[in-house]
């Protein structure tokens, strides 16, 4: 079979499993809840942590999972596209990459306006506390990396970059949004707010850089050399996406840390 | 040291800015903001208590004026290192302003300057 066939369906697959996916049970977005889980089950600080993120979650209203089935209907659609119609799949992956990009910038959008009355802390943030800045550069230059395939597809290239810029700009504002501490458990309240910035953060580099390095495995190139260093900047910055990701999400807070953390009151 | 917090209540008559105000110079009289200490930018602190910069800027303003903080160009804003509390003329100053926001207040809310007297020379007998 020829390599442009399969090149077609295994994106069909791809678009398929992606969509299929997100319609039954993945989230661009997810609640608080998910990233702060019950490590201190049977601690003093079990029922404080989870009225807290209870609170969270019921502020931040992320329960409707509308940008999740609009994504995996998007994905589904591409699909059939890919395989009944002569489309280049290169255009309908820089579409899904476009939609992921608007519905992941809606959705965070949407949290940064949350409202009602909260407490402030007279401590200064620096959003390159959460991530060094050097993580947003390496994410900038996987993102435009697709601009090397200018010559073969160019306006997926140019789509795809756009998104994987659009998304780390998003992952940037993340980092230098706005606190949510409504005042009623102040400590834990923070504690849990530092958190999912860094978590949201992490994870949303994570996904800027996704888009450039899948784009790269299947877009066919001529220059090998440079097809192959631009894979290589590509998936070096997703694994140290991922490794600070994992890093994160593993990290679950432990009595300990909370304790230490409402102690030294850091 | 903890980080201290402050918060703006609809519900009073002062205005954010004033209430934003009193609580940052409160906290720098109580200790409890040492000299020296960074400030969150005029963005950080409005976008975490929901208010407009300007309600933010214009606390900054005054406590900038008042001698409480100093903007530091690039560095930010920091609390002074001598706050204004040993100086009789500030402190003076912002006993008649403080004074004043309050009899404007009570003012407003249908009290005359008469009762107002007499119920503070009730509280605070001669």
């Amino acid at each position: 079979m020829h390599l442009d066939v399969w090149i077609r369906w295994y994106m069909v697959v791809f678009f398929t499993a992606f969509g299929v996916w997100f319609v039954t049970r993945g989230e661009l977005c997810a609640q608080a809840g998910a990233w702060i889980g019950g490590r201190c089950d049977g601690t003093p600080w079990a029922d404080r942590l989870a009225a807290v993120v209870r609170r969270r979650e019921q502020l931040e209203n992320l329960r409707t999972r509308t940008t999740a089935y609009i994504f995996g209907g998007c994905s589904l659609l591409l699909a059939v596209l890919a395989a009944l119609t002569p489309l280049a799949v290169t255009i309908l992956y820089a579409l899904l990459c476009a939609v992921l990009a608007l519905t992941v910038a809606t959705g965070y959008e949407r949290l940064r306006r949350v409202g009602g009355p909260r407490v402030a802390s007279l401590r200064a943030r620096n959003p390159n506390a959460v991530v060094p800045w050097y993580v947003y550069a390496l994410t900038a230059v996987t993102a435009v990396s697709p601009l090397t395939f200018l010559a073969v597809a160019p306006v997926a290239a140019v789509l795809v970059t756009v998104a994987g810029l659009l998304m780390a700009s998003v992952a940037r504002g993340v980092a230098a949004s706005p606190a949510l501490i409504p005042g009623v458990d102040v400590a834990v309240e923070q504690y849990v707010d530092d958190r999912l910035r860094a978590v949201r953060t992490v994870n949303l580099l994570g996904t800027a850089t996704a888009p450039a390095l899948l784009f790269a495995t299947f877009t066919r190139f001529t220059d090998s050399a440079l097809h192959l260093t631009v894979e290589g900047i590509c998936l070096a910055t997703f694994l140290v996406c991922l490794t600070l990701q994992t890093a994160w999400i593993r990290r679950r807070p432990g009595a300990l840390e909370i304790e230490g953390w409402l102690q030294s009151g850091a | 040291m903890r980080d201290a917090f402050v918060a703006v209540d609809p519900g009073l008559d002062a205005p954010p800015y004033v209430q934003i105000f009193e609580q940052i110079r409160a906290l720098i009289q109580g200790g409890e903001l040492a000299a020296g200490t960074a400030l969150p930018t005029v963005r950080q602190l409005a976008g975490d208590l929901n208010v407009a910069p300007n309600t933010v800027a214009r606390a900054y303003a005054d406590l900038q004026t008042a001698g409480w903080i100093a903007s530091d160009g690039r560095r930010g804003t920091r609390v002074t290192p001598r706050p204004p509390t040993a100086d009789k003329r500030v402190r003076k100053k912002a006993l008649r302003d403080a004074v004043g926001g309050f009899v404007n207040a009570l003012v407003h809310r249908g009290y005359s300057e008469a009762e107002i007297a007499d119920e503070v020379r009730r509280v605070i007998p001669a």
